[in-house]
């Protein structure tokens, strides 16, 4: 199973860093935590989710994200924010953000030891995503 | 116009989406995220407006989903602008409640202290109702204004908001805090308050659409209005304060950086492993074209925030007597539209320092050398 977790809106701030797309494969995470996120996948039936869970429509400085999932030949992706009212798709979320949060801190292994935190890796997304990195300050 | 050939481009690659199973209540269709909150009335400005291409695109989208643009439209109880609210009412007086999500996301979670009641032990609850009181006492004091949408609405602040939560949010309802797990405690910054209440002021007034350069002026407004609380309370003049926001998150962390954005010196505030390094311009020249963050509302705010940091302190004293009130009566300026860029932003801000100061004034000058400086042209 492959996650790929895209941080849309950073929040209050705009985060360069924590708007990186951070891709997770399970086969590379200890077999118990590998687990849990399989579990969490199935309870929140994240496969049948629409595409985009909005949570309110009105809320500013909210943090948005899309999250990508491909386990088999089965691929989905859900948009949402940190007011998603589904307690099993908020549980899956806040585990992805947990796994995600480590691979940060830990650029050196995530980013070079093995090829699953690269940012590039976005082909998962929709195309109209594609664009969306900011140019950086020259 | 760059703003709508940018949503043209976006639109132009939606998916239209049809058939039964579209009907869920928040499923906004097949679209980026950002479009999930563009008010029906940019669409419909566009539709008007637009070039025929973006015409035809977003009549489109308002096709694809009438459903939701029926649901918004509903939602929007926006009252009419003006003075004439404060007219009908009696004395204005401040009321704030305080609630505490014990670490859920369920709004707004249990009540835990109303106005006029004695502060609880929680610091974080204490910091809420204190901040929420600084923004009413301002927004009054200075401006006359009577509350977020100057009708006396009252304040509702949420805290411990989910676990080790790294934000604050403003959801129209509810002032939300997090905890914070990489930064401090979010009630800590009075500005992050003032902040977060402002976008309820700017909802109430010009409306500013928050996406792209409407949403970067949105931000802006926050930041121009939260730091003026904060110097207020600190009794800063312009040019003695240091024009930082949210320095307090950054205070016993170990995050590389001095606050979440700076106005006097856009693109510094922060340089870390883990957070990235501040990529807010100070100039268009340095304009941020992306399709992130709804279109960079935090990035390019940097723009308009340095230009008030410039009128503030050319014109000295506290930012609030002058740059302040010229920065308000804009954002009430019935012409002020909500689809409003940069240039027609700068430009009404050019005509409420005539209207308040003379075409001759020396406040009107620094409102026009601030957008020179930062590259607007007006
Ligand atoms: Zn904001």
């Amino acid at each position: 199973m492959r996650i790929v977790l895209s941080t849309e809106s950073t929040g209050l701030a705009y985060f360069p860093g924590l708007a990186q797309d951070v891709t997770i494969d399970s086969q590379q995470l200890p077999e118990d935590a590998a687990d849990t996120l399989q579990r969490l996948v199935q309870e929140a039936n994240f496969f049948e989710q629409p595409d985009d869970v909005c949570g309110s429509t009105r809320a500013f400085d909210i943090r948005q994200y899309s999250l990508t999932i491909q386990d088999g030949r089965r691929r989905h992706t859900v948009t949402l924010t940190d007011q998603v009212e589904d307690p099993a798709l908020r549980a899956l979320l806040a585990e992805v953000q947990e796994v995600a949060q480590e691979k940060r801190q830990t650029p050196a292994k995530g980013r070079r030891g093995s090829k699953t935190g690269k940012p590039q890796d976005n082909n998962s997304r929709g195309s109209n995503t594609g664009q969306g990195k900011p140019s950086q300050e020259p | 116009m760059p703003v709508f050939m940018f949503i043209g481009q976006a639109a132009a690659q939606w998916v239209p989406v049809e058939g039964p199973e579209r009907n869920t209540m928040c499923d906004c269709a097949q679209r980026h995220p950002i479009l999930c909150i563009i008010p029906p009335d940019i669409l419909e400005n566009i539709a008007r407006n637009g070039t025929p291409e973006q015409r035809a695109e977003a009549m489109n989208t308002l096709a694809v989903d009438n459903t939701m643009r029926a649901m918004r439209l509903a939602q929007r109880r926006r009252a009419p602008r003006g003075g004439d609210r404060r007219l009908t009412l009696a004395t204005p007086t401040k009321t704030r409640l305080i609630y505490d999500a014990h670490n859920d996301t369920n709004l707004p979670g249990e009540l835990v202290r109303s106005e006029g009641q004695a502060a609880t032990a929680d610091q974080t609850a204490t910091e809420a109702y204190d901040g929420l009181g600084h923004v009413w006492d301002f927004y009054y004091d200075i401006f006359e204004r009577n509350s977020i949408d100057d009708a006396g609405l009252t304040l509702k602040g949420v805290v411990h908001f989910n676990r080790g939560y790294d934000n604050a949010f403003w959801d129209s309802q509810y002032m939300v805090f997090g905890d914070g797990k990489l930064f401090g405690r979010f009630t800590a910054s009075l500005d992050v308050i003032g902040h977060e209440l402002t976008h309820g002021v700017t909802e109430h007034e010009a409306g500013l659409a928050y996406l792209m350069q409407p949403g970067a002026l949105n931000e802006s407004m926050s930041d121009v209005f939260g730091i003026m609380i904060k110097q207020r309370v600190l009794n800063q003049k312009a040019t003695e304060a240091n024009w930082i926001i949210g320095e307090e998150l950054f205070h016993g962390t170990h995050l590389q950086g001095i606050g979440l954005r700076s106005m006097k010196a856009p693109g510094t505030a922060f340089d870390d492993p883990v957070l990235g390094k501040d990529n807010q311009p100070a100039h268009m020249s340095k304009y941020v074209r992306t399709l992130k963050d709804n279109g960079g509302v935090h990035i390019n705010s940097g723009i308009p925030n340095h230009a008030f940091y410039l009128v503030a302190t050319a014109l000295g004293g506290y930012a609030w007597e002058k740059a302040g009130r010229i920065w308000y009566e804009t954002l009430r300026d019935s012409q002020l539209r909500s689809t409003a860029g940069f240039t027609r932003f700068a430009r009404r801000t050019l005509a409420q320092a005539s209207t308040l100061y003379g075409a001759k004034s020396a406040e009107l000058k620094a409102v026009q050398d601030a957008w020179s400086q930062v590259g607007v042209k007006v």
